[in-house]
């Protein structure tokens, strides 16, 4: 039948098929890249919980089995410098080696190594340390150290860490994980998304946020910041409610960031303190009323990012802004 | 290798993996990808379509257990790609083009292989059922038979869907080819 070899590829080959199949086969699904060996994004949430544990095994299920059948494919990570004692996958690293899909990165104690791909950035990966890229465009940095400089376009870039993903947003940044699953992100230059599920974190240059196994990111925070002021809002995020008046009292007009980020997670009925705060420090817009601010109102939360009169945030913009 | 899929087995495993069985969820992402990542690729960037796999299987595992009945799900999570590439463009809030040459004239290597990125915008171009069905024959390489399995669709629709799809795609290539 002449369309034989369209429908089961029985029959004489078309050649016009046969061409476009080979010029699309680039495309086609890759076993080895199609595995993401991501941490499950919500770990605290209650009913959802044992569905992403058992999703992390499920991947890690998946990955053993497509590397058993199938080469780990290259990813465009290639190792640019090592010192020290470094494996990628079961070799020892060095210079040009690639880190491929799903392939595990190693740095031994006082170990460095950094990473580059021309069209997205360079990694330099700290000592004991353990990573691995599930494409060009994400890494899991399972505990360890890794500094990122990036200058792909904004949201290119994602480091998935056991508690939140950093999605960079063209910038510089440096991502801490302990063995407890717990991190920091503390950014240098630009901006960075600190996000899981439905929470997320907005970090400028020379601000940090911490982000904890069991609830995700935290409010982030300059690191200029008073040592009380710090010391307070780790009590708040701790569980210890009452540190929200010494917060609040001993914020700085540049701490609105910080009060922002508060004014969508504090319980409603703390809401109006914060906001009561925030209009103190900043020039809250006319069209902005307090009950709409409380009421969470997206247009009013949205005002009010504007009245931090934050710099190179055009981002936010494009943001899908995942707490309205 | 992957695994071509028989809709009796295939049943059997949707009922495993919503009961909880980790390794029949994994045996149905093996025997899937292929049509969920073509879905994708019909609306996303390539790039993007490997990045958002792993989040239609991880909702169609969360979800799974709502799922009445097994023969619906080639369906269901085909659905749930199509969703899933949606959202994604609504995040992005723009939807890239695939080449900056994709306007321009179909340029052919001296083999006579046609511009990847220009025929896939082609295909993209196309009707739905169309790009979905031509994406999963050319570009994934699966046959009539197995797109017919996976996506629910009767074998008579693919091979409707492929041979006009087809005809369409021709058309096009050969309108760029007389610019």
């Amino acid at each position: 039948m002449k369309d034989d070899y369209l429908w089961d590829r029985s029959g004489p080959p078309d050649p016009e098929i046969a061409r476009l199949e080979e010029a699309l086969a680039q495309w086609r699904y890759q076993p080895a890249a199609g595995f993401r060996g991501a941490a499950p994004r919500r770990p605290w949430s209650a009913p959802g919980a044992r569905w992403m544990a058992l999703a992390a095994a499920l991947l890690v299920a998946i990955s053993t089995w497509l590397m058993k059948v199938a080469p780990s494919v290259p990813t465009a990570w290639q190792v640019a410098r090592v010192e020290g004692a470094a494996q990628v996958g079961r070799q020892a690293a060095t210079v040009s080696m690639a880190l491929g899909a799903g392939q595990v990165l190693r740095t031994g104690s006082g170990a460095a190594l950094t990473l580059q791909a021309d069209a997205m950035g360079t990694l330099d990966i700290g000592p004991d340390s353990e990573l691995s890229a599930a494409s060009n465009r994400r890494v899991e940095l399972r505990h360890g150290a890794l500094h990122a400089f990036i200058w792909a376009r904004p949201r290119q870039f994602v480091v998935n860490t056991p508690s939140a993903s950093a999605v960079d947003l063209g910038c510089e940044y440096t991502v801490t994980v302990n063995s407890s699953g717990d991190g920091l992100l503390r950014v240098a230059m630009g901006w960075v998304a600190f996000q899981t599920g439905d929470q997320e974190a907005f970090i400028p240059a020379g601000a940090e946020c911490v982000t904890r196994r069991r609830s995700g990111p935290g409010i982030p925070y300059y690191q200029d910041a008073g040592q009380a002021f710090r010391q307070s809002l780790a009590a708040y995020e701790g569980g210890r409610e009452s540190a929200l008046g010494d917060l609040l009292e001993l914020s700085r007009p540049r701490d609105g960031l910080t009060l922002w980020h508060l004014l969508t997670r504090v319980r409603a009925s703390d809401r109006g303190r914060v906001f009561g705060r925030f209009a103190q420090l900043v020039a809250v817009p006319a069209e902005v009323t307090r009950d709409a601010a409380l009421a969470k109102d997206p247009r009013a939360i949205d005002r009010l990012w504007d009245a931090l009169n934050l710099e190179n945030a055009d981002w936010w913009r494009g943001w899908e802004r995942r707490w309205q | 290798m992957l695994v071509a899929s028989e809709p009796a087995e295939d049943a059997g495993l949707i009922r495993a993996a919503a009961a909880g069985d980790r390794a029949a969820f994994g045996e149905l992402y093996v025997r899937y990808a292929r049509m969920v990542h073509g879905i994708l690729l019909g609306r996303v960037a390539p790039g993007d379509a490997e990045d958002l796999m792993q989040d239609v299987f991880l909702a169609a595992m969360k979800q799974l257990r709502g799922l009445r009945a097994a023969a619906a799900f080639p369906g269901w999570l085909k659905a749930i790609a199509r969703n899933r590439a949606m959202d994604h463009l609504r995040g992005s809030r723009e939807r890239l083009p695939l080449s900056e040459e994709s306007a321009g004239k179909l340029h052919r290597s001296r083999d006579g292989v046609p511009d990847a990125f220009l025929v896939l915008d082609l295909v993209r171009r196309l009707p739905e059922a169309y790009r979905e069905t031509l994406i999963l024959r050319l570009v994934e390489g699966m046959t009539g038979p197995e797109i017919a399995r996976q996506t629910g669709l009767t074998p008579e629709s693919v091979r409707v869907n492929l041979c006009r799809g087809m005809k369409m795609l021709r058309e096009a290539l050969g309108g760029m080819e007389a610019k």
